[in-house]
């Protein structure tokens, strides 16, 4: 079995943690509560006959004031950057979190995940210019949450 | 008792700390009683230490490193472990031995937890607050001094400044607005406090406000309406131009003649027909024939000053508002010498495919009793006299008097 760490990444309150818990316990709950620190969970998965065992850190969001610590990216092989779809300037700081993260792990996988798409109708999307391996997601609705984490393991494995 | 047992066990007395010890293969072999409450399993000598922390996967060389170099310290901050948090401390213990302390936060964290779960909210809440204010009309708040306080994106983005830092506690003459004719924030306060007043800034209108807030600043609100504005004037033009020629209709001639007569104006009433202008449709058709007239607008407006008004009656006939003249006693002259003058040019002209054109032209002056109605009526008396005696001619007003009192006896 393969065992990855992966961390989800992004501006506080893009919904990183419904992400993960929508994956991991197929739960959804509309209240934002605050991540801080770090939490894990682990999720089993067969990707092309390999045994998977991912460890998915979900990591306190990045403020104005704040930064993730770069000590929480250590040995991870692969991270998700989230952005709220519904607020453009998530979508902007995506370069800033890619870069400290790549800065760590350069060799490391991403995706991104254009999250909270259930907020925005098609036309709405169709304007959002989306950045390369990113897809719209939505815990809400378990829209494109699956694949997401399927379409890291995939680039993470050899 | 080596000094790290010593200080193990003090910190351990205090409940602030629980610990692991795993050899070098990563078993461990000895912990604390209260290591149990962050793993979800009974903590079994023999087990192994990622299973109870796979936090630490990806951090094998902090292990190594712990045991190989005494003093040697890493931590990893505020770990989610169950429902407690805590920092997870890498140590040297001994060159097969690594300590791993698990420091408890949990109370100082949830308490960290609180704040941050506020401070979000209201940063969240500030972002929509900013992002709706951002997307209103140019908004510049002044203080009790008059220096600038805050302008929101909209109008940095105007006067194309960069951030409010660069326009922050300056006073009127310091901003763009100092082309505006107000020597202050009060002046312009004064103007548009009681309702909403267009100004120009550069080459655009805008409608200003002033409102106060809590008695000591002045939000100035601007809303940028020079799209309107052109649009206004463009829907002006249009209702008060006639399409074909592009000189006025006939209701705004009227309207300004009866604004003249209101205040007892000095002016000259003429009405003017082409002369079998039927024929000239009829023979070489409408579109040649709206033509010529605009050939016979464009030369009679040569003739006429800037403030006297030209107007399309209907058909081919016109009015003209003399409005412009020398002396007091000659207005009667003044004006005939100048209609006398368009009916020659007329007549000399060579209009394109009909070649000549006349046209006959009535004259009357206003008297203190007149209302529009009256003086049009002279008016159109002198024309059509002037139409009876062959066309071609000016007839005033006075003499379609005498003429049609010769008729009548």
């Amino acid at each position: 079995m393969i065992r990855k760490k992966i961390l989800l990444l992004g501006d506080f309150g893009v919904g990183k943690t419904s992400l993960i818990r929508r994956y991991v316990d197929n739960a959804f709950d509309d209240s934002y509560l605050t991540t801080i620190g770090v939490k894990i969970s682990k999720k089993h998965l067969t990707i092309r006959d390999t045994e998977c065992e991912l460890l998915i850190w979900d990591v306190e969001g990045a403020t104005p004031l704040k930064q993730v610590l770069k000590s929480y990216m250590l040995g991870a092989s692969g991270a998700i950057f989230v952005a709220d779809c519904s607020r453009e300037e998530t979508i902007a700081h995506l370069d800033q979190h890619i870069e400290r993260f790549l800065s760590v792990n350069p060799s490391a996988r991403y995706v991104i995940a254009y999250n909270k798409s259930d907020l925005l109708t098609e036309e709405q999307k169709e304007e959002i210019s989306c950045k390369k391996y990113a897809r719209f997601t939505s815990a809400k609705e378990d829209s494109n949450v699956s694949q997401l984490f399927i379409n890291l393991t995939e680039k993470m494995l050899p | 008792m080596n000094k790290t047992d010593i200080i193990l066990r003090a910190i351990l007395s205090q409940d602030l700390f629980d610990y692991l010890l795993a050899d070098k293969n990563g078993t461990v072999f000895q912990f604390s009683e209260g290591i149990g409450k962050y793993i979800d399993t009974i903590p079994r000598a023999g087990d192994m230490l990622f299973e109870y922390l796979p936090e630490l996967i990806g951090y094998e060389k902090w292990i190594d490193e712990a045991l190989k170099e005494e003093g040697c310290h890493h931590t990893l901050k505020t770990i989610q472990k169950q429902e407690y948090y805590v920092d997870l401390h890498v140590e040297h213990y001994s060159s097969d031995t690594v300590l791993i302390l698990l420091r408890d936060i949990t109370d100082i964290t949830l308490s960290k937890l609180k704040l941050l779960q506020y401070s979000n909210e209201n940063t969240l809440l500030y972002n929509t607050i900013q992002k709706i204010i951002d997307s209103q009309n140019n908004l510049l708040l002044i203080t009790y001094h008059n220096r600038i306080e805050y302008a929101n994106r909209k109008l940095l983005d105007y006067f194309d400044l960069k951030d409010i830092q660069t326009i922050k506690g300056k006073a009127f003459d310091e901003m763009p607005l100092a082309s505006l004719s107000f020597e202050s924030f009060d002046d312009l306060y004064l103007y548009t406090k009681d309702r909403e007043q267009e100004i120009g800034i550069g080459k655009d209108t805008f409608l200003a406000k002033a409102t106060l807030l809590e008695k000591t600043h002045k939000l100035f609100t601007f809303s940028n309406v020079t799209h309107l504005s052109s649009l206004n004037r463009l829907l002006k033009s249009n209702i008060n131009h006639d399409p074909l020629t592009g000189i006025y209709r006939k209701h705004y001639s009227d309207k300004i003649l009866r604004e003249e007569l209101q205040k007892q104006s000095r002016f000259a009433l003429v009405m003017l027909d082409i002369d079998n202008f039927k024929h000239i449709n009829d023979t070489y058709g409408h579109m040649t024939g709206d033509k010529a007239l605009k050939e016979l607008t464009a030369l009679i407006q040569k003739e006429l000053n800037r403030n006297d008004i030209f107007a399309r009656w209907g058909g081919e006939e016109f009015l003209i508002l003399l409005r412009t003249f020398k002396k007091e006693e000659s207005l009667k002259e003044e004006s005939l010498k100048k209609v006398k003058s368009i009916r020659a040019s007329i007549a000399e002209h060579l209009f394109s495919a009909i070649g000549h054109m006349t046209a006959s032209f009535g004259l009357a002056l206003p008297r203190h009793s007149d209302s529009a109605e009256t003086l049009f009526e002279r008016a159109d008396q002198a024309l059509y006299l002037a139409k009876d005696q062959g066309k071609n001619r000016v007839v005033f007003e006075s003499e379609a008097d005498r003429i049609l009192s010769d008729q009548i006896s």
